[in-house]
């Protein structure tokens, strides 16, 4: 009945766990904590369940369930443990100087970014609603508290409230719509769900439970991951979090509430999309023009962001609009949606790295106008802040690009022709805030009172690292799209249609 | 016809009910306040200060730490009494091990809150 | 060699401009000069071991293949980023940046004007980018990879030309050159997607794919001689006479002489402008099916030859003689490849490069060394003054007049003899049975008499009689006054005259390459022509085999003519004026302001392309299409979005998670409602 050789499966999240909990003892157990041997064994632990990660995507060939059913083992999931590994290894970089600069040194920062990696990677996996929503729990509930962290600023404070009041009443919705799905279908199991659709004469027609649950699920999902028009924290909290928090939640959660999404829909659900197209299709196109319109007339570099990272969200959700109803097989372009996590993941963290260079005195300062001259007083910052943005404009030859390129190819094979204007759309738009900060960078004068920027190795480091990765993977994407269309092919093995 | 449907026709007219009711009582019933009347009612003893008071976040704390290890105990029962019946279809070592498991994190976090002084009334 | 090794070829001189445009104003002109030199040097040690592995491989090797990594794959067809080097794109790498590097190391002597101290970092940046995009041009296995090159090229000719961009003639000639160039790129375009289109399900773009789709369904473009394959080579030859200065759009060459002379000497003589015949050879499998455009090819390079010559033998600019001289050498090419002589037509390709790399960077010393005089009438008797470059520039001369045993006489006298000996039908612009090939050697045979007394014209003028400088220069933008002529001519550095001397060297022995088969020369005869079988035999082109002596007569005609020649220029030039006057009056007035005016062809063009269309795109489009539809439709937008975004900001996003929550609230039941009803 059970296989101890199962855990296997899940060695990377137990490796985060347990290195999570041997950080969480080292931070307390003395007066004076060692920030740089946490920092280093929080990495390890990364290491750690990269390598477990590796190891099993080798291992295993064919998907398969674990856990009597509860987890789905799948290249999909082993694509977003990376994805995920990445952003918790980017954000912790970039906080090391940064939480000493803004003067908070609390020992629970880096395990509780290791425990909402982990809690984004079960997320990845789930093949049931209940051990989805528990790992989104888990994933969130450490979120809000890291929203927080700085409990002295009063927008973080404010942010980490926003946050767990809205996500406490999103979460609300999805355990409300699994519920209805359970008392429409009968079971959790997101492959039971599939195969039940599977069979003839069942559907979402006919059955206003199931719909209803749909429905609601829709509305907890589309909370995560800030689609419109569930998305209207995202600013706020964007901004109000400290800058190495941002970034990890603009990069993980999105990618892990993202891949829960599109198993649901393109497992659970793939047979019935005709049913909610048009629902999807008004989110999808909601989302795309509030992120890119909201964007335009930003001040803040990290508010702007927040509103790009909503029309982000939306490219996303229209390369889902496109979503095959006869099976994945038939457009596998969709693999876009997992190697535009991984991009977007790369070039956010990148950005997010030169942003936690702007302190004064303790505080953040991200205004737009602050990057006045950046590019005479540190050219080579400039130059790798600048090939971020670009990419994430989906300027070629960038990671950016190429994601979105199979995007937009995802959608107009799936026939879905209108989103992709609308995206063409808000993809013109992008461009324009984009290249603002650029502007301001090569042309501007430097603001009279300028400041020393904070400059450290370790986000230096991981701000090389993302644009070298931006540009590689922007002019050889081959292998790596390859990847990342088989990852998500891999989920045509949960049965259904 | 959806079995579901005279469900919510009894929600409905207890929805109904209730209202129609509150308000009648609303509307007819003869209203004349009074301070005293409209006080907060204290056991008789006039009230001090005003309901809205701040108090310590340290009850939070104790609340949420009763939660916690509560629930421990909440886990620990049902999983004592089919201790039995779970060795049938799994290994002794296994039984006892996911519960190992599980204290050892209830402990972590125990001494994590026992070093942050979250114990520690003062 | 491993196949990988090829993407080295042109990733050398990417690294090249990476790292000079990295260290800017940072590197000096040496500094940034020697990268640049050395970055060309490796590419062409890789070219030449390419070559060398072709060569060693005798035939069993037909091409090395490298795909550096699969782009996009968009309709079923794979564009992949892959270099290929077969026999020919192998000499044209090794011509490339073999004369390349010269050039390169010529140039760090040559741009040695304080006045641009600030910007050699940006000369040679380009200039490598230059040979990175020919390198693309020349080793792309496919048309996307060729096009890139190609257009990139444009634009690197585009800023060299405008190189001096303060003076606005120069930035003029710039722009000139690029929209000439976008002209013909456009027509090139056309010939790409009308080729792609017609090709249907077999669509493919890669060169090798396509030859293989082309033999087995000829149908599919027409077949031989049809209408379809007809106009899609026009058209490719349309881009053709963009890049390789070939009538109507040659204009552009000679106002590109504005750019630094080493430019001129790389780009507008020895490697850029011949892609058009590279390309030409490349697609020569297509070319044969269309016997119509081989003979306007034939024609177009005949005409301009001739054209150009006419021109050539009335300036007095220096650079001006060389530029229309290299037209005219180009039409000569052209001649060679659109009578079926694709070998003929690529030796003069690579003699050429040779020589005429060798005059340039021998005129461009003399400029040095005259202090950016350029007006051959104030020049003379530089031969005393500046030995190595006046000898080096008098082995140029006698082998691009022909003179039996320099290179040029070989290629040249190859492409005379067989554009005689074509047969007719496959050069039929006219009809299979117009005796065309005889008639286009006629203008070749005369093209080679006025080249012989232009080339000699400006060897004597230069090299012999007496000094006339001592004026200050017109050309000379440089600042300072009278004293520049204090300065008496002198020889240049070694890092300058070093690379005249190799280029003499080829120039004098290039020939070795394609012997003619009447010197029984055992292996050497017809070397190339061997090496490049593979690459044209599916063309099947046919010459008439007429007897050797006819061969022979007609080249010992040549030779005797050209002889004449050079001895008429000398008498004319040098010892009797009177005759020069004499002669004058027998040539009509109109022929000789028609060549000292270029023919009026900039005036023609001005008049009756760029008037109307500058009037029509101020009158018409700017003040009503532009500034109304357009400006309006843009303003408009962008002043509704942003206000849109701001009253967004403003009114809805407020901060307040009451609203927030509203929104969620709404949207949930707007959601749940419709899915209740809908299912």
């Amino acid at each position: 009945m059970f296989d101890p050789g199962e855990l296997n499966f899940i060695g990377p999240e137990i490796a985060v766990f347990v290195f999570a909990l041997l950080v969480l003892v080292h931070d307390v157990m003395f007066k004076q904590r060692n920030a740089t041997i946490s920092m280093g064994v929080s990495l390890m632990g990364l290491a750690t369940a990269a390598v477990l990660n590796l190891l099993n995507m080798q291992a295993v060939d064919v998907p398969r369930e674990a856990f009597a059913g509860a987890m789905a083992v799948d290249g999909f999931g082993f694509f977003l443990n990376f994805i995920v590994l990445l952003a918790a290894a980017g954000a912790l970089l970039i906080s090391h100087d940064f939480l000493r600069r803004i003067d908070v040194d609390v020992p629970e920062f880096n395990p509780l970014v290791l425990f909402v990696a982990f809690g984004m990677m079960l997320m990845g996996s789930a093949n049931d609603l209940i051990l989805l929503f528990i790992s989104l729990e888990v994933m969130s509930l450490g979120v809000y508290v890291l929203c927080g962290i700085n409990r002295g600023e009063l927008a973080s404070a404010e942010a980490a409230l926003k946050y767990f009041v809205m996500g406490a009443f999103a979460s609300g919705f999805l355990l409300m719509g699994i519920a209805f799905v359970y008392g429409g279908i009968g079971s959790t199991r997101i492959s039971a769900v599939a195969q039940w659709f599977a069979i003839e004469g069942n559907g979402i027609a006919g059955n206003p439970l199931i719909g209803v649950g749909v429905a609601l699920l829709l509305v907890g999902f589309g909370f995560k991951v800030a689609a419109a028009p569930f998305h209207m924290w995202t600013p706020d909290v964007y901004q109000g979090a400290p800058t190495p928090v941002t970034a990890f939640m603009a990069t993980g959660v999105k990618a892990a509430a993202f891949a829960a999404l599109s198993r649901v829909l393109l497992v659970a659900l793939l047979g019935q999309n005709l049913e909610f197209h048009t629902a999807l299709w008004l989110i999808a196109a909601g989302t795309i023009l509030m992120g890119n319109i909201g964007a335009l007339v930003q001040d803040d570099l990290k508010r702007m962001l927040a509103y790009s990272s909503i029309g982000h969200a939306g490219y996303l959700l229209m390369a889902l609009v496109g979503a095959p109803a006869a099976g994945l097989a038939d457009n596998p372009r969709l693999g876009g949606i997992l190697f535009y996590l991984l991009a977007y993941t790369v070039m956010t963290v990148g950005a997010f790295a030169v942003l936690s260079f702007f302190t004064r005195d303790g505080v953040e300062d991200t205004r737009i106008s602050r990057l006045g001259g950046l590019a005479d007083r540190h050219p080579a910052v400039a130059l790798a802040l600048s090939i971020c943005l670009l990419s994430l404009a989906g300027v070629p030859p960038t990671m950016g690009f190429v994601g979105k390129f199979y995007l937009f190819a995802a959608a107009i094979e799936g026939g879905a022709i209108g989103i992709a204007v609308v995206g063409a759309i808000g993809g013109a738009i992008g461009i324009y805030y984009y290249l603002r900060p650029i502007v301001v960078m090569y042309m501007h004068p430097e603001p009279a009172d300028r400041v020393e920027l904070a400059m450290n190795p370790a986000a230096l480091g991981v701000l090389g690292v993302a644009t070298v990765a931006v540009l590689v993977f922007g002019l050889v994407p081959g292998s790596l799209i390859e990847v990342a269309q088989d990852s998500l092919l891999s989920l045509a093995a949960w049965g259904g249609v | 016809m959806n079995p579901y449907v005279p469900v919510a026709f009894a929600i409905l007219i207890a929805i109904v009910f209730s209202l129609v009711f509150v308000g009648l009582s609303y509307y007819f019933g003869p209203r004349r306040p009074t301070k005293t009347k409209t006080a907060v009612y204290e056991c008789g003893m006039p009230p001090v200060g005003t309901t809205r008071q701040r108090f310590s976040v340290k009850f939070y704390m104790v609340a949420v730490l009763f939660l916690l290890f509560d629930l421990e105990a909440v886990f620990l029962y049902p999983w004592a009494t089919q201790y039995s019946t779970l060795l049938d279809s799994f290994p002794g070592t296994f039984v006892l091990g996911e519960m190992a498991v599980f204290l050892g994190v209830l402990f972590i976090g125990w001494f994590y809150c026992l070093k942050r002084g979250a114990f520690q009334w003062d | 060699m491993n196949p990988a090794l090829l993407s080295l070829v042109p990733g050398f001189p990417l690294l090249g401009v990476i790292v000079i445009a990295l260290l800017n104003r940072k590197a000096s002109r040496v500094v940034a000069g020697s990268i640049a030199t050395a970055m060309v040097a490796l590419s062409a040690v890789l070219s030449f071991w390419t070559l060398f592995t072709l060569v060693g491989a005798h035939g069993e090797l037909e091409s090395l293949h490298t795909v550096l990594y699969r782009w996009i794959d968009v309709g079923g067809v794979d564009v992949n980023i892959a270099f290929m080097a077969d026999p020919l794109t192998a000499v044209m790498m090794c011509v490339v940046t073999g004369v390349g590097s010269l050039i390169h190391l010529y140039s760090i002597g040559y741009m040695d004007d304080p006045a641009d101290a600030n910007s050699t970092w940006r000369f040679f940046t380009y200039l490598n980018l230059f040979v990175f995009s020919m390198l693309l041009l020349i080793m792309g296995d496919n048309f996307l990879v060729m096009f890139v090159g190609w257009e990139g090229v444009g634009l690197c000719s585009y800023l060299l030309i405008g190189f001096w961009y303060s003076n606005t003639e120069f930035a003029k000639a710039g722009k000139k050159a690029f929209v000439t160039n976008r002209v013909g790129d456009f027509s090139f375009l056309l010939g790409l997607f009308l080729l792609f289109w017609s090709l249907g399900e077999h669509a493919t773009l890669q060169f090798s794919e396509l030859k293989e789709v082309l033999g087995a369904h000829p149908e599919l473009v027409g077949g031989h001689g049809g209408t379809l394959v007809t106009a899609i080579c026009l058209l490719l030859f349309g881009g053709a006479t963009g890049k390789s200065a070939q009538i109507p759009l040659f204009v552009w060459l000679p106002d590109a002489m504005a750019g630094p002379t080493p430019v001129s000497a790389l780009i507008h003589a020895a490697t850029m402008v011949t892609s058009g015949i590279y390309m030409i050879c490349r697609l020569n499998f297509l070319f044969a099916m269309a016997p119509v455009a081989m003979g306007a090819v034939a024609t177009i390079g005949a005409l301009t030859a001739f054209l150009a010559a006419t021109i050539a033998v009335s300036q007095n600019d220096i650079k001006k003689v060389l530029a229309y001289s290299t037209v005219s050498q180009l039409g000569y090419m052209f001649l060679g490849v659109g009578v079926g002589a694709f070998t003929a037509g690529f030796f003069h390709v690579i003699t050429h490069a040779f020589f005429k790399a060798l005059l340039f960077l021998g005129a461009g010393a003399v400029i040095h060394a005259m202090h950016h005089e350029q007006d051959m009438r104030h020049m003379g008797g530089l031969l005393g003054k500046m030995k190595i470059t006046g000898w080096t520039m008098i082995i140029a001369w006698l082998a691009i007049i022909g003179f039996p045993g320099f290179s040029g006489f070989f290629s040249k006298d190859e492409i005379l003899w067989l554009t005689f000996a074509a047969d007719p039908a496959q050069v039929a612009l006219f009809g299979p049975t117009v005796p065309l090939p005889k008639f286009l050697w006629g203008i070749g045979f005369i093209t080679a008499i006025l080249t012989a007394f232009y080339m000699s014209r400006l060897v004597f003028m230069t090299f012999f009689g007496e000094f006339r400088g001592g004026r200050h220069g017109h050309g000379d933008d440089h600042g300072d006054d009278g004293n520049a002529h204090a300065h008496e001519p002198h020889e240049v550095s070694p890092v300058m005259w070093g690379p005249l001397v190799v280029l003499a060297v080829l120039s004098v022995f290039g020939g070795l390459l394609n012997l003619p088969h009447w010197l029984h020369a055992g292996n050497l005869t017809g070397w190339l022509h061997h090496f490049l079988e593979p690459v044209f035999e599916d063309a099947h082109m046919r010459f008439d085999a007429a007897p050797e002596h006819l061969e022979l007569r007609i080249m010992a005609l040549t030779i005797g003519v050209v002889f004449f020649t050079i001895y008429a220029a000398w008498q004319m030039l040098m010892k009797n004026p009177e005759i020069k006057h004499q002669i004058e009056h027998f040539i009509p007035d109109f022929a000789i302001a028609g060549s000292i005016n270029k023919w009026w062809v900039d005036e023609l063009y001005e008049f009756a392309i760029i008037k109307p269309l500058v009037l029509g795109s101020r009158q018409v489009l700017w003040a009503i299409v532009d500034a109304l539809v357009i400006d309006g439709a843009v303003n408009g937008t962008a002043r509704l979005l942003s206000g849109a975004s701001r009253a967004y900001g403003q009114r809805v996003q407020v901060g307040k998670v009451q609203v927030y929550a509203l929104a969620l609230a709404s949207g949930a039941a707007l959601l749940i409602f419709a899915f209740a009803v809908g299912s």
